[in-house]
């Protein structure tokens, strides 16, 4: 079965991932930091008020918890792992496999993903709920279909993590088109505020972009603020966004192979 | 430019043509700036109407120095450069728009860098090879045996590719590109940087997998005795082009099995000395320069020996050396063949 040179290929690049232990440490505490000044920031704006935006104090913790768990999914390297490739020629290895080279990346993305995601996203999320009363998840089904959106929030970024990093092909500058994405998602996912704090055209423009689904999807419905159809549209928005940005990253990915040009002799 | 052969072909390339655009911008930073608005594209050709066949199990060695099209020759075939004209057609089909399909009947080992994961035990990057290439358990374990035999790999295996010498580093690469039996192995500059045992043990392995398998070797090299100890056939290409294309011996016998002497003078030589050691029988002047003499000798018409002694007699020697003919001479010998 070729799932299994593809399930292969995710366990070493998590073999990987776990020889790396420093920079996973360092991932957690810088985490921490992050949404310790967050959570201080929060607490000064919600001082006299006890709902913003359809936020309690509570809520907003949990958010900021709930949504650095997916962003730690996203903050890792897809996109450079991938146009560091084709920069040094090392692609070659990967063009000369009779792999799928979208299905073989998404492997490994899965892979790293799983060992650093899951790993710092536990040991956050106890410290939310222990020491800044982190909620749980809404309701059961809450808690079922949050993972489901948790997982439909992976292939996503990976879609748009591979679309980036096939601009490689094209620039030798991926660098500064990387970063600028990882903006563009820290905002229009909700990682940063949540959605329902933009004004609203602002909202508008988030709501018709790919992004939302990322971060803000998973965490609302894991707060309960969507639920019953509503909640399935949601997941279903996810899902569609994933079928249109894997397809696009095919056709760049033939378009690109059809022009390329391997660096380095 | 001919070869006939029984079998019908493996490999085919006609009129294979690959150019490269390359955007030139002027010098230093006020030129980068320039480059931003108005960079002039510039066509480079790395490979132009180079056509061959390739039967199975031959040994072809592909000759060139650096530079001359041999990497983009062999991407094109293995599939990971498309032609810009021109066909490949490997098994019957064309491997840029197979990728998948031809993937699995090559292997593929390049000198300059890697397969293998940098960071884990090799043994860990050939299991994952075993899960790619859906080798059954048994022919895994027999082939690292192998492989192990003739390489003596087996206790680099535990140890990450990082922490591994360039030589062993490329033992590993070899016998991961035949773990799966390819029929064709496409290698490039295999043995380049290595040390001499190195070298004869990457040699020996090929030679090993040819005969026991029966695997269509394409050898890319700048090396002539990697051609010399592995291969049957030659294609020497040179700025892009099929200079050469036929048995290895043509080439060796008339070319290559000189050896080469260099005087450095420290007086010019006068005109007599230098024609007394030029008439000796097989020894022709390559270079007569001022403070230099380059000679190729054949050994089989004179001992080199006692040609650096004419030359120490008769010469004011500064420093005398020795060498093996480059692909560069061999190179340049065909042409002034075909020229004359």
């Amino acid at each position: 079965m070729a799932i299994r040179a593809y399930a292969a290929l995710g366990v070493q690049r998590a073999q990987v991932a776990l020889t790396y232990r420093l920079s996973l440490a360092t991932g957690i505490l810088t985490g921490l930091v992050r949404i310790l000044v967050l959570y201080y920031i929060w607490r000064v704006v919600y001082q006299g008020e006890s709902v913003l935006q359809g936020f309690t104090l509570q809520e907003m913790t949990t958010y900021l918890f709930v949504s650095f768990v997916l962003r730690n999914f996203y903050s890792f390297q897809t996109e450079t792992s991938i146009s560091s490739k084709i920069r040094d020629g090392s692609v070659s290895f990967e063009l000369i496999k009779p792999l799928n080279y979208q299905m073989a990346r998404f492997a490994e993305s899965l892979g790293s993903v799983v060992v650093e995601g899951v790993l710092i996203g536990i040991v956050v999320a106890t410290v939310g709920w222990i020491a800044f009363g982190m909620s749980g998840p809404a309701t059961p089904v809450a808690a079922a279909a949050f993972v489901a959106s948790l997982v439909l929030s992976l292939m996503i970024n990976f879609a748009i993590c591979f679309l980036v990093g096939l601009v490689s092909f094209w620039s030798t500058s991926v660098f500064g088109i990387v970063n600028s994405k990882r903006l563009i998602v820290e905002f229009f996912s909700g990682a940063l505020v949540p959605l329902a704090f933009f004004p609203a055209w602002l909202r508008t423009i988030a709501q018709w972009l790919p992004f939302r689904g990322i971060v803000s999807t998973p965490v609302i419905i894991y707060l309960g603020q969507v639920s019953g159809e509503r909640m399935w549209a949601e997941l279903a928005v996810q899902a569609a966004w994933i079928v249109v940005m894997w397809l696009a990253g095919a056709a760049v990915w033939r378009l690109a192979t059809r022009r390329l040009e391997v660096n380095g002799g | 430019m001919h070869h006939d052969r029984v079998n019908s072909p493996l490999i085919e390339a006609e009129c294979l043509t690959k150019t490269y655009r390359v955007r030139r911008s002027k010098p230093g930073l006020v030129g980068a700036l320039r480059g931003l608005v108005s960079g002039a594209d510039q066509t480079v050709v790395a490979v132009e109407d180079v056509s061959f066949a390739i039967g199975p199990g031959e040994t072809v060695g592909y000759i060139g120095k650096n530079g001359a099209g041999k990497s983009t020759t062999i991407k094109m075939l293995t599939g990971i450069l498309v032609p810009t004209s021109g066909s490949v057609t490997v098994a019957g089909i064309e491997p840029s728009r197979n990728r998948t399909e031809n993937g699995k009947r090559i292997g593929v080992a390049f000198g300059q860098r890697t397969s293998l994961n940098w960071d884990i035990p090799v043994r860990e990057s050939f299991r994952l090879l075993r899960e790619i290439y859906r080798i059954p358990v048994d022919a895994f374990e027999r082939n690292v045996q192998m492989f192990n035999e003739v390489l003596g790999i087996e206790p680099l295996l535990g140890t990450p590719v990082r922490k591994l010498s360039l030589g062993q580093r490329m033992k590993c690469d070899l016998a991961a590109a035949f773990l799966h039996d390819p029929e064709i192995a496409y290698l490039d500059e295999p043995t380049i940087g290595l040390d001499v045992v190195a070298k004869d043990a990457v040699r020996a392995f090929i030679n090993h997998v040819n005969h026991e398998r029966g695997t269509t070797v394409i050898l890319a090299t700048h090396d002539l005795q990697d051609i010399e100890k592995i291969c049957n056939r030659a294609m020497i290409i040179d700025a892009g082009h099929l200079v050469y294309d036929g048995p290895l011996e043509q080439i060796f016998d008339r070319h290559a099995l000189h050896k080469e002497i260099r005087f450095d003078l420290r007086s010019e030589p006068s005109p007599q000395s230098v024609d007394t050691i030029t008439q000796m029988p097989g020894v022709e002047p390559l270079e007569v320069d001022g403070h230099l003499v380059l000679l190729a000798v054949d050994p089989a018409q004179s001992a080199t020996s006692d040609v650096a002694r004419a030359g120490l007699d008769l010469l004011d020697v500064a420093d005398l050396s020795l060498s093996d003919p480059g692909i560069e001479s061999v190179v340049k010998s065909i042409y002034e063949e075909k020229l004359s």
